[in-house]
């Protein structure tokens, strides 16, 4: 990485100078589980039993946030009950005896519960994914949506809904929603390595290019459609949503997530060796090449799989990991737990905020990510900005 | 022995009121099971749905135009606009469940059995998709418009009563209305013999680039019949943007303003003053089409979605637009 100091020959945009800063220096001295790595590699000394008490207040955060998901919605039903019915049909009628309407019971248990674990699933994959790519690109401005995938997803989805094209089954969205994601991130990468080394530079900003390029095509594409209503189902899988969540949905995110997460697990110590460097990566015997296209067509099943069940959820990915090694550092044996939790309580906690501000409206749940999340993309642009304006 | 003639009496008893009771029920089996092809998905009705929610204006008015009332447990989706005053005493004694698309909670709470929207967006993956709503026990149908890749005439607005009265079992009501609604057509058309059809804009908003309303929608053909000719009847689609350049190419002698009661997906508190007057300001503001006959001689007429979706009250707006188009017809 140290490869990509800017060719003092040409003048750069601002942004170029500072997208091109952010994995060195700057980043090893504010993000102290990279420093740690970059001097221990692989080890997850150091936090100890604080990382234990961060996991369980995450967990904590998210069972609160769970509960929460379930009091509100565009039907009022007492807290109380809400708490009283979900026990209910926990433990069955011995604890608590039904005295609430049958239908609160449907309207608790059919959609607000399967809404909740829907987001908390695309939430952690998210999360997870976003951690994973931040680590295989050794970019903290990599994520899901920056890099154009979850665009190339919901491209893929919309292609098959524009034509029809449902001769796979009931699975075809989901297949399609992957296929655009890993033909995506197979461009994008592609643009990026022009030269010989993917510099983050060009990684971030083949990125933002195949997002415009993909979201105008998905414009084109409905824009030029006779169907109706293919303007209202578009505008779901671009903008995101838990609305449509049911438990028969739910087999699938849950899947996808559980096998990603031990997946990456099992890779926690690869990835650390990743973002330590590619040399000494190489050194310890990693097979950096084949390791890192493993990782992407993961890191593409993943946001397909989000895709095709949420529509597209931005900034999850990118702000998550973060916050994670901010708390708990950045070895990913620890972080890639926390980040799920966070994630998933990121999701859950946006979503609730989408359906009761405007209730009984409800927003896209990518707007409220968006609003959050864009912010802190340009906080952390800014703070790496200033890094470098110091280091000079 | 007695026992034996007492037993039989009541068991002939027993029969003959069994006939009794079952001659209702048979008339209605008759029509059930009944199965409905709508937009690419059958459902089989064995008996008429009794707790109904409408999830559009139209869908509410065609409900009620068959006479169906007992049949709804709710409406939704009327924003602020009024509905047709033929339909409003029933109307009023009818639960509202929202002034927007109801939410899949307020359908499980209202029971529904059965949904009926009147737009595409009544079903969609951001609110319930259909497929959802089955398994939640309620069975749906999206008026065929919304699904509809061709042109939408008064004839598909037909097959739409029909199978919506075959769905409850009243095919004779069903026929009944269409007959109505031909017959008050069918008058339009005498008085508009030998007239001369006027070329009409129907503007759906826009400033920076206009929004018409364009071929494959029941409104198009409801300005055929009033005697006028869509200026963007050759664009296959329901709702597009166009230009000001063509709309000044193309001289329309009339402008439909149409509108709904909700704006980016909001309720409006005055639908004919914001959004039908608002358009109406919007166009006069417009340099590029200022010499167009309609603008110059300012002849608009606001249509709103009650009057504008496909539903029985399309007629009325026939009846409106061809006053409008052709005054002196109907000296």
């Amino acid at each position: 990485m140290h490869g990509s100091v800017p060719d003092p020959q040409k003048s750069r945009e601002a942004l170029l100078a500072i997208l091109q800063s952010a994995p060195p220096a700057p980043v090893e001295r504010r993000l102290p589980g990279w420093a740690v790595l970059k001097r221990r590699t692989g080890l997850a000394r150091g936090a100890g039993g604080y990382g234990l008490v961060i996991l369980l207040m995450a967990a904590f955060l998210l069972l609160l946030l769970s509960i929460a998901g379930l009091m509100f919605g565009s039907v009022h039903i007492e807290a109380g009950t809400a708490v009283s019915i979900l026990l209910n049909a926990v433990t069955g009628d011995w604890l608590i005896s039904p005295t609430w309407r049958e239908v609160h019971e449907t309207i608790i248990l059919q959609t607000r519960v399967p809404r909740v674990l829907l987001a908390g699933c695309v939430g952690a994959t998210l999360a997870v994914t976003g951690m994973t790519i931040q680590a295989i690109v050794r970019n903290p401005l990599a994520g899901p949506s920056i890099l154009g995938v979850s665009s190339g997803a919901a491209t893929g989805a919309v292609i098959v809904m524009r034509w029809g094209l449902l001769g796979l089954g009931a699975f075809t969205l989901h297949i399609s929603a992957f296929l655009g994601a890993l033909a995506t991130l197979g461009i994008v990468f592609w643009v990026a390595r022009t030269g010989g080394q993917m510099t983050p530079t060009r990684l971030v900003l083949a990125g933002i290019a195949m997002s415009s390029v993909l979201s105008a095509l998905t414009s084109l594409l409905v824009l030029t459609s006779p169907d109706p209503q293919l303007a209202s189902r578009v505008l779901f899988w671009t903008l995101g949503g838990f609305g449509s969540a049911q438990w028969k949905l739910l087999p699938l995110p849950a899947i996808a997530l559980l096998a990603g997460l031990v997946i990456a697990l099992l890779q926690a110590r690869r990835l650390n060796l990743l973002m330590a460097g590619d040399e000494s990566a190489v050194a310890l015997g990693l097979d950096v090449h084949r390791f890192r296209q493993a990782m992407f067509v993961l890191a593409a099943a993943l946001t397909g799989i989000t895709v095709s069940v949420a529509g597209v959820i931005g900034f999850v990915g990118l702000i998550m990991p973060h916050i994670v090694r901010f708390m708990v550092g950045a070895d990913h044996r620890r972080a890639l737990p926390a980040v799920a939790l966070m994630g998933a309580s990121f999701t859950i906690g946006a979503d609730l905020v989408a359906r009761t501000i405007i209730s009984p409206l409800e927003l896209p749940v990518g707007i409220i990510t968006a609003l959050v999340g864009g912010p802190f993309f340009i906080w952390l642009l800014r703070r790496d900005a200033k890094g470098q304006g110091s280091a000079k | 022995m007695t026992a034996f003639s007492a037993t039989t009496r009541l068991l002939a008893g027993a029969f003959s009121l069994g006939l009794l009771l079952a001659a209702p029920a048979l008339g209605q089996a008759a029509n059930f099971p009944y199965t409905d092809e709508n937009c690419g998905v059958t459902t089989v009705y064995d008996a008429p749905p009794e707790r109904a929610v409408t999830l559009s204006n139209n869908a509410t008015e065609l409900m009620l135009a068959l006479g169906l009332e007992d049949h709804i447990a709710g409406t939704s989706y009327m924003a602020n606009l009024k509905i047709s005053p033929e339909y409003e005493a029933v109307y009023n004694t009818i639960p509202i469940l929202s002034p927007l698309v109801a939410t899949t909670e307020q359908l499980i709470e209202a029971e529904a059995d059965f949904v009926y929207a009147g737009y595409p967006d009544g079903f969609s993956e951001s609110r319930h998709t259909r497929d959802q709503l089955h398994d939640l026990g309620m069975k749906t149908r999206l008026n065929v418009e919304g699904c509809n890749l061709g042109p939408f005439g008064f004839e598909e607005l037909y097959a739409e009563i029909r199978s919506v009265a075959g769905i409850f079992g009243v095919p004779e009501r069903g026929e009944a209305l269409i007959e109505t609604l031909s017959g008050r057509l069918d008058a339009v058309a005498e008085k508009l013999e030998g007239v001369e059809p006027i070329p009409v804009f129907i503007y759906n908003g826009g400033e920076a680039a206009p929004n018409g309303v364009l071929g494959n929608t029941l409104l198009s053909e409801v300005v055929s019949a009033a005697g006028g000719q869509n200026i963007f009847a050759d664009v296959a689609n329901r709702y597009g943007q166009v230009s000001w350049e063509q709309i000044a190419e193309r001289e329309p002698a009339y402008i439909v303003v149409f509108y709904s009661g909700t704006e980016s997906g909001q309720v409006v508190d005055d639908p004919a003053g914001q959004l039908g007057q608002g358009r109406v300001d919007m166009l006069n503001a417009n340099p590029v089409i200022a010499s167009v006959p309609a603008i110059a001689e300012q002849k608009f007429v606001l249509v709103d979605s009650v009057q504008g979706q496909p539903g029985p009250s399309s007629v009325a707006a026939v009846e409106r637009l061809a006053e409008a188009f052709h005054p002196e017809a109907f000296r």
